[in-house]
């Protein structure tokens, strides 16, 4: 398989998980909470993990199965593309299992894969997409933003669109974001992580987290102002004036 | 003294909840009297809620199938580990006499044609824009077994891996005992 990711480790033999003795395997059980090891749907990744690690490769897919969305919509969310997104989950879960024994624990396992899937993203921005990397890696220089739309919503804006159309307009929204900021609104309002999570998976601190997630719904709302603004003169007189203008 | 910039400054945390109650009644003090301070809140408040509850960049479902696919190849040959143990040895030894009894029927040198794949692939790979045989040698890598489709069958292959290897993704012919899906290997050349 190609490498693609900054992550590789050429020359390395694929780092293979530990066989388990008998004793280790039920230690590992016992520390589950719930029913028998095939039931462990519901357990937390890193006992999973330590599964994984210990021979029962099998676990794998449970880990693959509970974090694919939210790798996809990140993945996605950067790269705009659903069939390099495809590829990139598929290699970040790849290099995920490759590299299962590099994992130190010392994050979660979601913390770990989600930079794997952001790292993955960024190469096959660099090495296929470069001329949109450069201008989209760019991070925007400090600023005094200022708010122009500032006319009220409508108290339900959804309503107005349906909601497949507002998640369109939401994608398109997030899309025009510079990647930094997309970033972090990705992880914070899409996948509601904690702000001290976002922070730890895109290696920032948490304030400059914080300033990025500011900069990025400011950003959205100037975006999503024009299509959710409460009309000036009320529908009776948009109607009014669409009939006067065709007559 | 409360001023907009400084709303504009701490609104996200404002809506965090992740001010003192301090600067909370003071915020709140300023948007009771500020028009388009209070404009702005609400309306960030109502993006921050639309984002959530949003589906944004959804996985499709034939993405999510394939993936599925792809890793859980290996799975289904390891299911039913958890079975309480008196119960497996008696399936066990159930299934070792049906075994044995279709071994001795059934084993015999076959010589066959055919692409080198894996088990957990078998004759459609799961990943695109990359080789069959790059494909192959990752599952392998992973754990899967090299595998030979031939007449639209998936035979296991055992032994000779490292000429296996070479021929992964390439059509070849293939000698060996025959036992059920499985195939050990005497011996594979280009096919």
């Amino acid at each position: 398989l190609r490498e693609r990711s900054n992550l590789s480790v050429e020359g390395q033999l694929p780092v293979k998980p530990a066989t388990a003795t008998a004793k280790e395997r039920q230690q590992g059980r016992r520390n589950l909470s719930f029913g028998p090891a095939r039931d462990v749907v519901a357990g937390d990744d890193e006992t999973l993990v330590r599964l994984v690690r210990l021979g029962e490769k099998e676990r794998f897919t449970e880990l693959v199965q509970r974090h694919q969305r939210i790798v996809f919509r990140i993945v996605q969310g950067i790269l705009n593309s659903p069939a390099d997104s495809e590829e990139v989950l598929q290699e970040c879960f790849l290099k995920a299992y490759a590299h299962l024994g590099e994992f130190r624990g010392e994050a979660k396992f979601r913390t770990w894969l989600i930079r794997i899937a952001i790292n993955e993203a960024k190469m096959r921005l660099r090495k296929h997409r470069p001329d949109l990397d450069s201008i989209d890696g760019n991070e925007p220089e400090e600023e005094r933003f200022v708010p122009r739309e500032l006319r009220d919503w409508d108290p339900t804006p959804e309503e107005r669109l349906g909601s497949l159309e507002t998640s369109r307009l939401l994608e398109r929204a997030i899309q025009a974001l510079p990647r930094g900021y997309r970033e972090v609104l990705l992880l914070r309002d899409v996948q509601q992580l904690s702000t001290e999570e976002a922070a730890a998976t895109l290696e920032i601190s948490v304030s400059a987290a914080k300033t990025r997630l500011r900069r990025a719904r400011l950003m959205m709302r100037e975006y999503l102002a024009p299509h959710f603004q409460k009309r000036r003169h009320g529908r009776l007189f948009d109607w009014f004036a669409g009939r006067r203008r065709t007559s | 003294m409360i001023r907009c910039e400084d709303v504009l400054r701490e609104i996200s945390d404002y809506l965090d909840r992740e001010v003192s109650a301090e600067l909370r009644r003071q915020i709140e003090e300023h948007l009771n009297g500020c028009e388009n301070c209070r404009v702005l809140v609400n309306t960030t408040r109502k993006t921050i809620s639309l984002v959530g509850a949003s589906t944004v960049f959804e996985i499709p479902a034939d993405v999510s199938e394939r993936l599925m696919k792809r890793f859980s190849g290996q799975a289904a040959s390891r299911a039913g580990r958890s079975t309480p143990i008196r119960l497996t040895l008696l399936a066990g030894l159930a299934a070792m006499l049906v075994v044995t009894s279709s071994i001795l029927y059934l084993q015999r040198e076959r010589t066959l044609e055919g692409t080198i794949s894996d088990t957990s692939c078998g004759a459609e790979h799961g990943m695109r824009n990359i080789s069959a045989a790059e494909c192959t040698l990752k599952c392998v890598e992973m754990g899967a077994k090299y595998a030979l489709v031939s007449g639209g069958e998936v035979y296991e292959l055992d032994g000779m891996t490292d000429e296996l290897k070479a021929f992964a993704g390439q059509k070849v012919r293939l000698s060996g005992d025959v036992s059920g899906k499985t195939i050990r290997v005497d011996s594979v050349s280009a096919g």
